[in-house]
């Protein structure tokens, strides 16, 4: 699927993310330790495809995990665009996992976690469950002849299309994804990364994307974000790629991009080894 | 709707052959029994037959119904009453490291002070009666269910209840969504050990002041010699405690199995 208009031109349902002056340090401040993120300050647009890569250890999960609200930052703000506070976690900021296993919930069948993030939503909104959502997303993953299956029966892949369709499903501002492909074998990963385009070209919400692959990131990402090492690290540099979607991994453009964001983070990773 | 695809295919395609290795190894036990017993006088190992023949003396006279009624109601009515009080308080410590720290020295202690330390102060609060009994059986649950509980609900992978929370669940949904439930594994293996504890403590209750059950049968037997009926109370005790694990297996493997797909097939 080809579509013209891009979700970040303002007209889809995405929400905007605001890093403000952030700093994050594990402990507390009079251990001496200098912190993971420093100074760190960020606008994701409404609608975009925004991808942080980076050396590990830079803080890249931190930062995504602070837009979450499974974290806070030890100064700082991050909330929407307009100041709008984000106040915990939610499914206004919905996040997949990198683990396979983890997340979701061996006892209910694939439609049972699909269905469970809208059944809360139902039960506090007063309104009635539409089970058809849940037939929806199960379609658009392909896993509606595995709806009566339970997890442990699921291939990887399998189980992070489950993660997907439960995050899409409660309609979240933000999609948050954290390495979800890491685990699982390339050709999985080839597949579902241009399912993950095309969601996001479909559904139109902002999508906050973290790897350590980067041609996932030139694949994916309309600005890709290189933080620096850590401790103190922050954003290097953020590229814009102005290629157009779907992207061709092979072309020439392609290859240039991703090299040259390559090249910085080779320097970035170097420099932790010459600690 | 049930356990693992790959467990189903392997117990139809190896249950004949695995039963019929079951039968030969108990007629051997029990032919090596009998061979055993030919060489012993009868007052120290009576043979088979003769087990069976004081069973059927007991079956007839309704004793051994009696004796196995009263001290199955002993183990279930301890077992249950110990669970029940060692699942909340697991799962809190579980769940809190607050609730933890003040739980733990207590466990830790008590763990390791025997039922039947305590059975002479047991009947000295609880009476000589079936009160005693099944306190001390409760007493002897409540910590393996406790210390497995506890761990099953600190075990829960973070992810689970992160996604939980990333999808709107409070912390009452969490609990009775994502906890409760990812501790059942715990919680039924933690009964299932709980369960041969509670036979165990079991006959010592009985030994010590009863006038009934399969634990007196037994001592009570000594005081006759009738070592035939020591068999009787002794293989009457393990086949109530296969059948007991049994019964909680086939509870695993239909209502539960769905909360139990990796525990195994043991």
């Amino acid at each position: 699927m080809t579509t013209t208009t891009r979700p970040s031109d303002g007209v889809g349902p995405g929400g905007s993310v605001s890093f403000k002056d952030i700093s994050f340090r594990y402990g507390s401040a009079s251990a001496g330790t200098p912190p993971i993120i420093a100074d760190l300050a960020l606008e994701i647009a409404a609608g975009e495809f925004f991808v942080i890569v980076g050396p590990s250890g830079c803080g890249k999960s931190t930062l995504l995990r602070m837009v979450a609200g499974f974290l806070e930052p030890t100064t700082g703000v991050v909330s929407a665009a307009d100041g709008g506070g984000f106040s915990g976690p939610g499914p206004d900021r919905a996040m997949v996992f990198q683990s396979v296993d983890g997340p979701l919930l061996e006892w209910l069948t694939v439609r049972q976690n699909v269905a469970f993030g809208l059944k809360l939503q139902a039960k506090r909104s007063g309104s009635r469950f539409d089970r058809s959502v849940v037939d929806h997303w199960l379609g658009v993953v392909g896993l509606s002849a595995a709806a009566g299956k339970f997890p442990p029966e699921l291939s990887g892949g399998m189980k992070q299309r489950v993660q997907i369709a439960r995050i899409l499903a409660v309609k979240p501002d933000v999609v948050l994804m954290d390495e979800p492909f890491a685990a699982l074998d390339a050709q999985t990963r080839r597949l579902l990364l241009g399912q993950v385009s095309e969601l996001w070209r479909s559904e139109g919400r902002t999508f906050v994307y973290v790897t350590h692959d980067i041609r996932e990131a030139v694949l994916l990402g309309e600005r890709i974000g290189v933080m620096s090492a850590g401790p103190n690290s922050n954003f290097r540099e953020i590229h814009t790629v102005d290629l157009p979607f779907p992207r061709d991994e092979f072309s020439l453009a392609f290859g240039e991009v991703a090299q040259v964001i390559e090249e910085q983070i080779v320097e970035e990773v170097m420099k932790t080894w010459g600690d | 709707m049930g356990g693992l695809k790959t467990r189903t295919v392997g117990r139809l395609a190896g249950r004949g052959p695995i039963t019929a290795v079951s039968a030969v190894a108990i007629g051997a036990a029990l032919l090596t029994w009998q061979l055993l017993s030919q060489s012993y006088d009868p007052q120290l190992l009576p043979s088979p037959a003769m087990v069976v023949s004081a069973a059927w003396e007991l079956i007839a006279d309704g004793l051994l119904k009696d004796d196995i009624s009263i001290s199955l109601q002993r183990v279930y009515k301890g077992w249950f009453l110990g669970s029940v009080i060692a699942i909340p308080i697991g799962l809190l410590a579980g769940m809190s490291k607050y609730a933890r720290a003040a739980i733990d020295p207590f466990i830790h202690f008590f763990r390791f002070i025997p039922a039947l330390a305590l059975t002479s102060l047991f009947i000295l609060w609880f009476g000589i009666g079936e009160l005693s009994k099944v306190n001390l059986i409760a007493y002897a649950v409540a910590f393996v269910v406790l210390v497995s509980v506890a761990a099953g609900a600190s075990a829960i992978n973070p992810d689970k209840i992160l996604g939980a929370r990333t999808l709107g669940a409070n912390k009452i949904d969490l609990f009775f969504k994502v906890i409760l439930p990812g501790t059942f594994p715990a919680i039924y293996t933690g009964m299932r050990l709980g369960l041969a504890n509670a036979f165990l403590v079991l006959v010592a209750a009985e030994a010590i002041a009863a006038q009934s059950g399969i634990g007196f049968l037994i001592w009570n037997a000594r005081t006759f010699f009738r070592t035939d009926y020591m068999f009787v109370g002794i293989i009457a005790f393990g086949i109530i405690g296969f059948v007991s694990d049994r019964l909680w297996r086939l509870l695993g493997r239909t209502v539960l199995s769905r909360f139990l797909a990796n525990q195994g097939d043991y």
